[in-house]
Order: structure tokens, then sequence, then C-alpha cells
């Protein structure tokens, strides 16, 4: 099995020629600036300055404030795509009943304000629901409503949930848009033959076949949120225990660096991340999970 | 006393009529075929029937209730299988065929009992509990067939089932349904764009062009007796002659023929064969090829081409091309059709 | 019916949520005042003319427009043939360039970030607070679109059944490449470049850990400016938000146009 691999790709060799050569630069990028990097955050997660050992990540296991900055990013993650799963589902099983010609053109739209997130998308919230922000004065002085009385405040968990949630949003819908199909209306039209209602449908059948893909694009709101920084950064100035804002914190911050602890940090949430992309590989393969 | 009537049934998608004014009416036990080529509307018309669909106008009428769309929950009683089979993907196929029992709410030991015959009947027992994506395509059909079958229904609807399996399997599946029809009696309207499925299926056949009922009748009258040159060019292979080639010069209309009612000769024999009931040509033998178990000539006659069908016999063929041949038409095998309609296909 | 309603209003519900901080930003850049009002009390273009007359704008556009077209062209140059060869000599390779492409999604900016600071901070390479590092560094982060693009431009063409005609004709290798292939596959190549644009017109992460002040783009310099003065930060959102749309556009063309010439084509054959 092995060595008619080994032949095989021998033969592609030489049926190529030189034609290899072009791949040499790209690798030579790949391997600079992805592989190496990575590689090198293994590396320094076990190598501090007193020799290689998995210190780090004992002190990431017995610090409060590291844990609690994972068990932050994990909470608003899965919040943030749970809810923005909801919406996004619900929208897509909308747009799949509205007419051909408008499908397309708003699922367009969607996927333009998908590109919204990070600074500008933070900046825009504070324009509307900052401390005087548009919506916050309007709702005061028209409703008699203060909102940061009531205890709200745009640049707090509230505030990053929020803004996490719109750039949930579109991707979910975008996830979700294709996965609604696997709901055929002749699906629909058998069971409604044989006497169930809608209710009963989407109970027995819809969700069901449904669950695979929810589950799947779920991963990747979650990974999505878990990565994110820009946002979180420009709405809190860095003053939240998020997990990436801590990572960075760690590196570039000047109180007290500390790259190996950081780069324990990392390795824990690359594995985080690799493990719900895996998940959602794995539903994909079994014709459930959503592709990007 | 028909069992399921259709009056007056139309319907218009965007300005564009599919239906016009189709009346049909089936006896209880029969196997009617819809069959025409795709955007006939012979699928509009069994979706109407389903309930899945409203007429503009008109009624559809199943031993005595009128079918109204959306209406299933209450007591219509109607089979359907679907062309792509549409069985629910995250239910086994146990699942799948006891879904419209549960729903009668029939009890579980009862359920068990009717699917396990059905499974019998279609011979998928062992198939429990496998899901769809885990079964071929014949197998998926025969679900999709014992799921329709199981309610018992009064009226049995399937819309092309035979389509998406391979040409083996299609040949079993044809005479398994005629056969499981028979003997449950039960009344059934068939989708299809194949006039060979439909020939061999059917007791009578429903041939339909651009929204309307072009001809119906059994498949022998179907095949023999077109009444217009549609359902002529759409059954099988005919050939268009001018009526006073024939000697019938009254006839203003055309007269066809089938290929394999022709008689081919050498031409010095021509002579000796035919009598008054038939007529002779003659002609220029342009092309000769195996078809299979038949032969056929092109044979030049006039300005036209006639196609010859003779039994490919295990001696060979005595003909060449570019030879002189003669045609022996019997005026019996000759069909008048109805000058004007159905021409522009 | 009930159904149908029920759909649209779930639509209007959902899209007024998505495009209402849009529309509020857009109106907010051109409102004189706008205080406890519905609508703004006057307009002006005076933020904008503001904006695009200061020297720190210009700059930072101009670093960003620099890196991002060094970036893609590089991308561009080392992809697209690679894909090709991979296509017609190697296939074997694809598997590669799949796990490269997927790499970037188990590792977000801050942790490729850290990384790069780590390794190019001292050593041989040290490159850390140039824009080398932020070419590098952006090259892996479009790495996924650029690929995936123009692979989807690859598949709609039969590549390898081409470059064999074109071979049989007595056609040089490069010259297939260039003369029959690219100008085929050009399409997808042009989205690829226009979601990566996209892409690094709004990337903050990799700039701010990486380069930061030594070398402001536009990203920093907005984060700046909105501690400084909101409304020409918001009029910069704004305008961020209108080349989004504009970008996005393109691409709606771009990929209505193949297929409208797609269907065309099937149209010719049947």
């Amino acid at each position: 099995m092995n060595r008619t691999k080994v032949t095989q790709f021998g033969l592609e060799l030489r049926r190529g020629g030189v034609l290899w050569i072009p791949f040499l630069p790209l690798m030579l990028f790949a391997l600079g600036f992805e592989i190496l990097p990575m590689g090198y955050i293994v590396y320094s997660s076990i190598h501090t300055s007193a020799g290689f050992s998995l210190h780090s990540y004992v002190q990431v296991l017995h610090s409060k404030y590291y844990l609690i900055s994972l068990k932050n990013s994990l909470m608003v993650s899965v919040g943030v795509g749970i809810i923005g799963l909801g919406i996004g589902t619900v929208g897509a099983l909308a747009l799949r009943s509205l007419g051909e010609a408008w499908r397309e053109k708003l699922l367009t739209l969607v996927n333009m304000t998908s590109n919204f997130s990070g600074v500008p998308l933070a900046f825009a919230y504070i324009v509307l629901l900052g401390v005087n922000g548009l919506m916050t004065v309007l709702v005061k002085e028209k409703m008699g409503l203060d909102l940061y009385g009531l205890g709200f405040n745009l640049f707090s968990w509230t505030g990053i949930v929020l803004v996490y949630i719109y750039f949930s949003v579109p991707l979910a819908f975008m996830l979700m848009y294709p996965a609604v199909y696997a709901v055929r209306q002749d699906i629909q039209e058998a069971a409604q033959i044989l006497g169930a209602g809608r209710s009963y449908f989407w109970r027995k059948i819809g969700l069901p076949i449904l669950l695979p893909s929810m589950l799947g694009s779920f991963t990747l709101l979650f990974a999505n949120a878990l990565g994110a920084y820009a946002t979180a950064y420009a709405l809190t100035n860095s003053n939240n225990t998020l997990v990436s804002i801590t990572i960075a914190n760690l590196v570039t911050g000047d109180i007290f660096p500390d790259p190996s602890l950081a780069s324990a940090l990392a390795v824990i949430m690359a594995s985080l991340l690799t493990v719900s992309l895996f998940i959602n590989e794995r539903l994909r393969k079994n014709g459930g999970g959503t592709g990007r | 006393m028909s069992y399921v009537q259709i009056n007056n049934v139309e319907k218009s998608y965007q300005g564009r009529q599919v239906l016009k004014k189709i009346h049909l009416s089936v006896a209880k036990g029969e196997f009617v075929t819809l069959l025409g080529p795709s955007g006939c509307g012979k699928t509009t018309l069994l979706r109407i029937i389903a309930g899945l669909e409203r007429s503009d106008a008109g009624s559809v009428r199943v031993n005595g209730k009128e079918i109204l769309a959306g209406q299933h929950k209450k007591g219509q009683n109607i089979g359907m299988v679907f062309q792509s089979y549409a069985l629910f993907p995250n239910m086994t196929a146990y699942e799948n065929i006891a879904f419209g029992l549960k729903l009668k709410k029939i009890s579980p030991e009862n359920i068990r009992q009717q699917v396990g015959e059905i499974m019998d009947v279609l011979s998928i027992s062992g198939k429990e509990n496998n899901y769809p994506h885990q079964m071929s395509g014949g197998q998926q059909q025969r679900v999709a067939l014992a799921r329709a079958l199981v309610t018992k229904p009064d009226l049995l609807l399937l819309d092309e089932p035979l389509s998406a399996v391979d040409a083996k399997v299609r040949e079993s599946a044809r005479s398994l349904i005629r056969d499981i029809q028979r003997r449950m009696g039960i009344t059934t309207i068939f989708v299809t764009h194949d006039q060979l499925e439909a020939m061999v299926m059917s007791d009578r056949i429903v041939v339909m062009n651009s929204g309307e009922i072009m001809q119906h009748g059994t498949p022998e009258q179907i095949y023999h007796k077109p009444e217009n040159r549609f359902v002529a060019n759409f059954i099988g292979t005919y050939n268009f002659v001018p009526g006073d080639w024939v000697g019938l010069s009254a006839y203003e209309g055309e007269v066809c023929i089938r290929p394999e009612h022709i008689q081919m000769l050498k031409k010095d024999q021509l002579e000796q064969f035919g009598d008054s009931g038939s007529v002779r040509l003659q002609g220029l033998l342009a092309h000769y090829y195996i078809l299979g178990n038949t032969v056929r000539a092109e044979v030049v006659v006039g300005d036209r081409k006639i196609l010859v069908d003779r039994l490919n016999g295990f001696q060979g063929s005595e003909f060449e091309t570019n030879e002189e041949v003669g045609l022996v038409i019997d005026k019996d095998a000759c069909t008048m059709l109805a000058p004007g309609r159905g021409e522009g296909n | 019916m009930k159904k149908g309603i029920l759909a649209k209003i779930v639509i209007i519900l959902i899209f007024a949520y998505l495009f209402f901080p849009i529309v509020a930003t857009l109106l907010f850049s051109v409102a004189t005042k706008w205080t406890t009002t519905i609508l703004p009390e006057g307009y002006t273009f005076s933020y904008y003319q503001q904006l695009f007359t200061s020297p720190e704008f210009i700059q930072s556009l101009l670093r960003t427009v620099y890196v991002s077209v060094i970036t893609i062209a590089l991308s561009v140059v080392l992809i697209v043939p690679s894909i090709y060869l991979t296509i017609v000599y190697y296939p074997r390779l694809e598997r590669f360039f799949e796990i490269l492409s997927v790499l970037p999604f188990a590792m977000p900016g801050v942790i490729l970030a850290i990384g790069m600071i780590q390794m190019y901070s001292s050593g041989p390479i040290r490159i850390t607070g140039t824009v080398w590092i932020l070419i590098g560094s952006y090259f892996v982060l479009i790495l996924p679109y650029m690929y995936q693009a123009t692979k989807s431009g690859f598949r709609a063409i039969n590549v390898k059944a081409l470059t064999e005609a074109a071979l049989m004709l007595g056609c040089g290798k490069l010259e297939t490449f260039i003369k029959v292939i690219l100008p085929n596959i050009i399409r997808g190549v042009i989205s690829a470049a226009l979601i990566s644009v996209s892409v690094l017109f709004g990337e903050f992460v990799l700039a701010n850990l990486l380069v930061g002040d030594n070398y402001e783009t536009l990203q920093i310099y907005l984060y700046k400016l909105q501690k400084v003065d909101g409304h020409l930060a918001n009029a910069l959102v704004a305008s961020y938000f209108l080349v989004i749309l504009l970008l996005s556009l393109l691409l709606i063309w771009l990929a209505y146009r193949n297929n409208a010439s797609a269907v065309r084509d099937r149209g010719k054959t049947s």
C-alpha cells in the first residue's frame, strides 16, 4: 500500500519534470509564516527560562485569573454561538419560503454585512449605544429610559456579547442557508399527505434533519467568536479577561511579559478551535456539517 | 360509476395556462397512466389530485369526497410515491413506513403487524433498521411504495417513481408495482414520460400535451389507433404519408403506418405480392441498419423517407444499399389522423 | 398564506437589525447636529472633507493600500501557478494545500501574531515592527480565501483537458498556462483578490500586535482617531462601509457575469 503510494508520487514527479520549482517560494512562505510560527508557539509553551518544562501549563491551571479568562471566552463564545445560530437558522428558514428572485438578492446583502466586524463595527456600536450614543440619548429623551442607569454598559460583557452576536448572525445565516435546503419540499409534502401537520413535521422530521448542520454551524460560530480580538479590544481597551486579549497582553504588555505562558494559553485555545473544527469536518463528511 | 372524477380542472402559473379544462374519470381498481413530455401538465394534475396544489377551477372527487388542497389531516386517504421517494432521512425504513399509521392513532401492535406485512409483500423484510442512505435505490423505492400502501389508501399516486433507478431494477419494479396494484385492487394514477413504461403497466393511458388531454384509451388503442399526429409521434415510430398514396385521395389529412406493418420486397417480386386490399410502392433503399431484434430500412419514395422494420433473422439480409426495392402496405394498417390537431408538437 | 407573512416579518426584522448600525453610521457621518431627533437636524460633508484632507489619513490609507497590493500580488503569483501545476501534474499535493488553507482557521490572528513576534523579534531574522512581517502574516491570513476562490475558478473549467489539447496542438507548457489557462480563470483570481482586499482593509489584530505605531495602517489610525475625534472617526467608518459595499457589488457582478455566461454556454450546447 505504502509502496505503491511512493511510486505513484514518484511517477507524478517524473512526469512534471522541473515543474516542482514554482512550489518552492510558496512552501517557503508557508513554512516561515504559518508552520514555523505555529510550531514555535508549541515549543515556547514548553520552554521557559529554566529549560523544558510544563510549568506554563501548570501555571495556567493554577491561576484563577487565566482560568477565568478561559471560562469567560468559552461562555461568551458558546452563548454567542447559540444566539447567533438561532437567529441565523430562523432567518435562513424564512428566506427559504420567500420567492426565488428575492432570495439571492437578500443573501448577497447578508454576505455583505458579514464583512462588518472588528474596530469599525465596535465604533458603529459606540456611536449608537455609547454613553452619549444616538440610541442612548434618543431612548432617554423620548421614552424616559436611561439605559446606562438601568445597568447597560456597552463597554462591558453586555456590549461584547451584543457586538459578537452582530457579527455571528450573517455568518450563521450563510452557513444555515444551504443546510435548510436539506429539508426538501417533497419530504415536507410526503409528510403532509400522510397526515402530518406543520408543527408535527418540524418536530419529528424537519429539526432532526437540520440538527447536524446546526451543530456544525455552531462549531464554526464558536471558533469565530473564540478567536475574535479586535472587537473586544476596541470596546474595552484590553481591560477585560477574554483569553485572546490575555494572550496578546502577555506578549506585548509592558508589565508582566511572559511569552511562554502566552504560548501555553495559545496552544489551549488552538486545541479548542481544532476540536470544534474537527467536529464540523466529521459532521460534514457524514453529510450534515457546514462548509466554509 | 367512476371512482375518481376530475371535472373541468384548470391551472395557470404566472399567466401561463398549464392545465386546460381537464376531464377524466377513473374506475375503481383501474391503473391509469398520465403520459406526456415534460411540461405537459401531467405532474401538476397529479399534484392537484393529491391535494398538494390548488386548482384555479374545477373539482376532483375521490370515492365521492372532494379533494381540497392542504386538507390531509381530515381523513383524505391518498398514498403518493414521489419521484425522488422523499423518504424521511432521519428515520429508519420501519419508522418511515409506520409514520402514516402512527398519525392515524393505530395501536403499536397493529402498526407492527401491518408494517411487517407490507415489508414482506415488497420483500424488504430485514431492512427495518436501515436508514435511507444505507439502502440501494431499488430498496428506497420499495420503502417509499410501502409507506404509501401501508395506510390502505383510496387512491395511489405515483410520480415517475421509476426514473431514478437503473434499467434492470426498473424492469422488475414495473411488474412488482403492477402485481401489487392488481392484488390489492388499488386505484392508481401513474405519471411518466416513458411510453414503454406506460404500455407495459397501464389499463388505460391518458396522453397529455401542453395542458390538454390528446387521447385516452387502452394501450392497444393508443398504439394502433392514434387520433392525431402528436400521439402518433409520441408513441413509437410512425411513417406519415399523404392520403392519396394509399388510395385515399378523398381524404385530406395524412395517414400513418407503423414501420413494422410495411413489407419490403425485392423489386422483381413486387408483382407477385399483395392483393386489392394493399398498396404497392417503389423506392430506393438508402440505409439499412440493425436496431437489435429488428432491422430498420430507410427507403426513399418520391420526396419522402419511409421507415421499414423487419425482424432480424439469423440468415442476415438479402438487400443491399442503393437497391431498388418494392414496398407493400396493407390498407388496414393505415390510420387516418384528424387534420390539424396536435400538429406543432 | 400565514406562513408567508411570518417569514417576511422575520426577514424584515433581521435585516433591520443588520442594517441599523450601518445606516446610523452613514447618517451620522453627514449630520451637522443629531441629538434627540429621529433623523439628523442638518446635513454636511465637512467631516469627509476634513478626513480626506488629513495627511495622517492619507498616509495610513496609502500604507494599507501598499501592503495589501504587495501581499495580494505576491499571493497571486505564488498560488495560481501552484494550483495549476497541482491539478495537472501533482494531484497528490492537493491535500497539502488543503491543510495549508485550513490551518489559519485553527490559528486566529492573535495566535499567529504571538508566534511571529516570538520568532522574529530576535534571532537571525529580526523583522518585527517592519512592513515585512506584516506582509508575511497577511499572506497567511488571506491564504484560505485566495486558495478557495482561485480553486473554484479552476473548477469551472476542465483544466487537464484544456492543457492536453493545447499541448497536442504544439503549444509550449508556459505558453499554455499564460495563453490558454490564465484567461479562463482570471475571474476567479479577481474575485479572490477582491475578497482579500476587503479582508485586509478590515485587518486590525496583526497590524496592532506586529507593527503597531511603526507602520500605522488604516485600522490602527481609526482606532486612535476614535479616541480623539468621534465625528471624523465616524466618517472614516462610513467610508469603510461604502468601500466594502462597493467591493461586494463588484464581486456580485463578477459572479453574476460568470453565471450568465455559463447559462449562455449551456444553452448553446443543448
